[in-house]
């Protein structure tokens, strides 16, 4: 695999920089709801793990020791760009600490990106599998009622219109936990009812 | 061998960087009149450990 351009700026992290990662993702784990940490370990989907190296690196290797084939040359380069991910298959959870998008982050700054990239991904975890083909279908359209800087975060990510409403999911299942951990709780007056109804059916948020 | 769907990974975009990310994330707090600023964790209490990974 060619290194990317953007590993040129990649920061190696020291090792404890790492282990202080994996103890953020630690606490992030246990700010969720008690009933959302109890479904997704019923559902085997409690591991995670803070990875200093470009993801579609870490993917396959996940892949390959699990018994299964590498990643396509396009899937690995499409996920040596993501900050994170929720690996379905193997149940476990992936990020990136040492992407070049979180260079310069102060440490306040650094500990907020990556829980709140944790919670999006627990969010893929706990919505994926109940989001119902009419959900999938829609997405296009949930996505106009998303608000703007939302929306256009994912546009911007280069998403399949058929991944518009897992993604839409699993940041709104992110800002309703950012809000959460500030002790706010109930719909939020920026959130269309129809996206909130969806996080809340196929997440079980119930706040 | 098996090869499966390749999972899909969170993607900020091109030239998107985290800093963007947060401020989308404290406008959205601050219009409804929630402070943004990180509040970082407290200790976990022993009944938090229950669900540890």
């Amino acid at each position: 695999m060619t290194p990317r351009g953007d590993s040129k700026r990649r920061k190696q992290l020291a090792r404890s920089e790492v282990e202080r990662a994996e103890r953020v993702l630690h606490l992030a784990w246990l700010s969720l709801p008690p009933a959302h940490r109890a479904l997704l370990q019923s559902i085997g989907a409690s591991q995670w793990q803070a990875v200093d190296e470009r993801l579609g690196v870490s993917v396959d290797g996940f892949l390959r020791s699990a018994g299964h084939r590498a990643l396509s040359r396009s899937a690995h380069v499409g996920l040596d760009n993501a900050v994170a991910v929720w690996i379905q298959d193997l149940r476990v959870v992936l990020l990136n600490v040492s992407h070049p998008a979180l260079t310069g982050l102060n440490q306040s700054a650094y500990d907020e990106f990556i829980s709140r990239t944790a919670w999006h991904e627990w969010g893929h975890a706990l919505g994926m599998t109940r989001c119902l083909p009419d959900d999938v279908a829609a997405g296009a359209r949930l996505l106009d009622l998303a608000p703007e800087g939302v929306r256009e975060g994912i546009r911007r990510g280069g998403y399949r219109a058929t991944e518009y409403t897992h993604e839409l999911v699993a940041e709104t299942y992110a800002l309703l936990m950012a809000r959460r951990h500030r002790k706010s709780f109930g719909k939020p007056p920026w959130l269309d009812d129809e996206i909130y109804s969806l996080v809340k059916r196929v997440t079980g948020w119930s706040d | 061998m098996e090869r499966l769907a390749s999972p899909v990974g969170y993607m900020l975009g091109e030239g998107r960087r985290a800093e963007d990310v947060l401020a989308v994330q404290a406008e959205l707090l601050r219009s409804e009149g929630i402070d943004p600023a990180w509040p970082g964790f407290d200790e976990p209490t022993a009944d938090d450990t229950q669900y540890q990974q």
